[in-house]
């Protein structure tokens, strides 16, 4: 026996979050924004804690900058055209963001003291990655909060819209 | 959701090809003087609070505030630049207006 759907169920159904494009984007991000805070203190978590869920961070990352996708894909197109200095700064800045993204992991991982261990694999640890990932992971803490202050507006847009 | 499948393989794949670049574009600052240096001679800081909580065991005396501490530390270091900085343009803006 099958039931059809009626079209108000339907339309009830489409409804979720993951029907709209800014509210998908808005979960998406507070995922992100959640494990960034996660992964930012090993302190509290633990050293193992820490670099496993670094891995997993990887995954809303990526779905962060793949749901962002035709912004980042008209960045060379919009940069050359006359767009305003603050415009022109945001565009750098989350570039500059996402490669001391990649510093912080790239070295992170090139520090682990964990992950390889514990699965079996026989890594010198320098102390020169150790200082760049202490480093870099606390440069970060500010590039992100200047990140979330130029994307501001978009984010009190799409809270507002989250409530409706 | 069908806008994150769609060209997924190819966006995937494009941030792909860029940190592994980056990345073995990083791999080359292992050879620099100032690596070989700070490898032979140490930089003076490593995961000690960190290792702490691995053995189960926080800084003495500071009881729960090792897992306080740490989220304040961050917040304080990404929000202070956020707060500013919206300061700081809605001045320019004023400015700017007037």
């Amino acid at each position: 026996m099958t039931t059809a759907a009626t079209p108000s169920s339907t339309e009830k159904n489409k409804s979720g979050w993951q029907y709209s494009m800014i509210k998908t984007r808005w979960v998406w991000d507070l995922v992100l924004l959640v494990s960034f805070v996660i992964v930012s203190i090993p302190q509290s978590t633990g050293l193992a804690i820490h670099e496993w869920a670094s891995v997993v961070f990887v995954v809303p990352f990526v779905i962060h900058l793949i749901l962002h996708w035709d912004w980042m894909k008209n960045l060379p197109a919009t940069f050359v055209q006359k767009l305003k200095a603050s415009d022109r700064f945001n565009i750098i800045w989350d570039a500059a963001l996402y490669f001391m993204m990649i510093f912080v992991t790239f070295s992170g991982f090139l520090a682990s003291e964990v992950i390889f261990v514990q699965l079996g694999i026989d890594l010198e640890v320098l102390p020169f990655w150790q200082k760049l990932h202490h480093d870099s992971s606390n440069w970060i803490l500010p590039m992100l909060g200047i990140h979330l202050a130029l994307h501001w507006d978009w984010i009190k847009k799409a809270t507002k819209k989250m409530r409706k | 959701m069908n806008y994150l499948a769609e060209d997924f393989g190819k966006r995937f794949g494009i941030l792909l090809a860029i940190t592994v670049i980056t990345g073995l574009a990083m791999w080359g600052f292992e050879f620099t003087d100032y690596a070989i240096d700070i490898n032979e001679n140490g930089f003076g800081g490593d995961h000690d609070g960190e290792r702490e909580r691995e053995g189960g065991e926080g800084p003495e005396g500071i009881g729960v505030l090792i897992y306080i501490l740490p989220l304040v530390k961050i917040s304080a270091m990404t929000l202070v630049p956020a707060a500013i900085w919206v300061w700081v343009s809605k001045l320019v803006n004023r400015k700017k207006t007037a």
